[in-house]
């Protein structure tokens, strides 16, 4: 119950986010440097706020809920105000309600597979947002009124949760692993690929509304088949029969078919990324959630500075192929299942 | 002057107390709602609402070089610390009421002014 609450607030807190970038400060002047700022608030301040997560529930204090809550009012405000208070709210969000869907999957023992249904549905709220913001004009107030509606049911269903007692923060040890900063970072690459990957694949039958919306739940429903596919398969089979069908989908990924498929299968291994990383370091959920966001955020630099990206075919192939060479290795020398 | 000034401390303080109050519902529990605790509710409000939309209001008037924004944010954070200590006594979470409380009332009122 709580991870689908914090996946539809995810979506409606993504759906905002979107809405107010494109829908207003978009218009600012110096724009750029604007969504820079936000982009920065919103991906790598993830990282020092997921660490304070974790040290405040190492004396005890289980806090994921309030800093959900925090983050969720905070992006309502930012609407309405700068976009680094909206950054701010985002990344208060992220990491509350992650470290939240990690310790509900952890409590329940399903390995992963709330991960991919809290992080799915930010890719439709994006999409929502977007249009939402650009498809019927300009922005009215009864859009903001409509978007603050949202973001009000979250946050009383957030504070419904806050309700229940704060919980003892879990005493797991981190079990000793071998080459850790080594796999860490293959990790951190790997997530900082797709980052690039996701933002740089343009595919010419991509015109339509219709065949956008269809493309973004492609990637929605793989992050959240992810998670299940890792648990079913273990990792490295998961990785090998979803990076190799995807590479082969790049290829041909000027049908539209094809594309969508690629992006699909592409998008399986997220819940991966960011669930190994847990197990090998269980107490610093928050920060290794920082951490991958950090990549995400650094994946997205090479677009802001506007470095040329290959071709999306060649692009997607050789990022499924190093993907999945990056992964089982990881899983080789980190002994992950 | 005054009197647009005493109107705007008015529907503030208004506003205020209705978005806080439900805040606090939804955030304490029932053995926490006595009568008591709207007393110091209603009083920190009347203590800290007031005093928060003048200073806002004044810095807005003649800070003009300076961003509302970075007038309000400070005074936030004032009106959080003061609830905060104010509430300790009363409620179980007074800090995340305080923030949220504040911060919800501060967005409302953001959106008030943005909207209409």
């Amino acid at each position: 119950m709580n991870v689908a609450i914090y996946a539809v607030a995810h979506m409606f807190v993504d759906c905002a986010c979107a809405f107010a970038m494109y829908g207003a400060f978009m218009g600012w002047q110096n724009a750029h440097i604007w969504i820079l700022v936000y982009n920065y608030c919103a991906f790598a301040l993830q990282m020092p706020l997921g660490a304070l997560v974790d040290g405040l529930r190492h004396r005890g204090k289980e806090c994921s809920r309030e800093f959900a809550l925090a983050g969720v009012i905070l992006t309502g405000v930012g609407i309405f105000t700068h976009p680094a208070v909206l950054g701010i709210g985002n990344a208060l969000f992220h990491v509350g309600g992650g470290v939240g869907c990690m310790l509900e999957d952890e409590r329940h023992g399903r390995q992963g597979k709330d991960f991919g249904v809290f992080v799915a549905p930010g890719a439709l709220g994006l999409f929502l947002g977007m249009k939402l913001a650009t498809g019927f004009g300009t922005p009215n107030n009864w859009m903001y009124l409509l978007v603050c509606v949202a973001l009000g049911l979250s946050m009383i269903t957030i504070c419904w949760m806050v309700q229940s007692e704060w919980q003892k923060a879990d005493a797991v040890e981190a079990p000793a692993k071998r080459h850790l900063p080594m796999v860490l970072m293959l990790c951190f690459l790997v997530v900082g690929i797709r980052s690039y990957v996701g933002l740089n694949s343009t595919f010419a039958w991509n015109k339509t509304t219709a065949l956008a919306l269809i493309a973004t739940l492609a990637i929605a429903a793989g992050k959240a088949g992810g998670g299940f596919a890792r648990a079913k398969l273990g990792t490295g089979l998961m990785a090998v029969v979803t990076l190799i069908p995807a590479a082969v989908c790049f290829g041909f990924g000027h049908l539209a078919v094809m594309g969508i498929l690629a992006l699909f299968l592409f998008q399986m291994t997220m819940p991966v990324t960011l669930y190994l990383p847990t197990v090998w370091l269980p107490k610093w959920k928050g920060l290794i959630f920082g951490l991958m966001t950090f990549a995400l955020f650094l994946g997205y630099l090479p677009r802001y500075l506007h470095a040329t990206a290959p071709e999306t075919w060649i692009l997607g192939v050789a990022a499924s192929l190093i993907s999945l060479l990056m992964i089982l290795i990881m899983e080789g020398i980190g002994n992950v299942d | 002057m005054l009197i647009n000034l005493m109107r705007t401390m008015g529907i503030a303080l208004l506003m205020t107390l209705v978005v806080e109050l439900f805040v606090i519902l939804l955030l304490t529990k029932e053995s926490e709602r006595k009568a008591v605790t709207w007393l110091v509710f209603l009083l920190a409000n009347l203590l800290t609402n007031p005093a928060a939309v003048y200073l806002a209001t004044i810095g807005h008037s003649y800070l003009t070089f300076l961003p509302d924004l970075v007038i309000q944010i400070p005074i936030e954070i004032a009106v959080v610390i003061v609830e905060w200590i104010v509430y300790k006594g009363y409620l179980s979470r007074p800090l995340l009421c305080a923030i949220a409380a504040n911060l919800c009332s501060w967005g409302v009122g953001i959106m008030y002014n943005r909207l209409f």
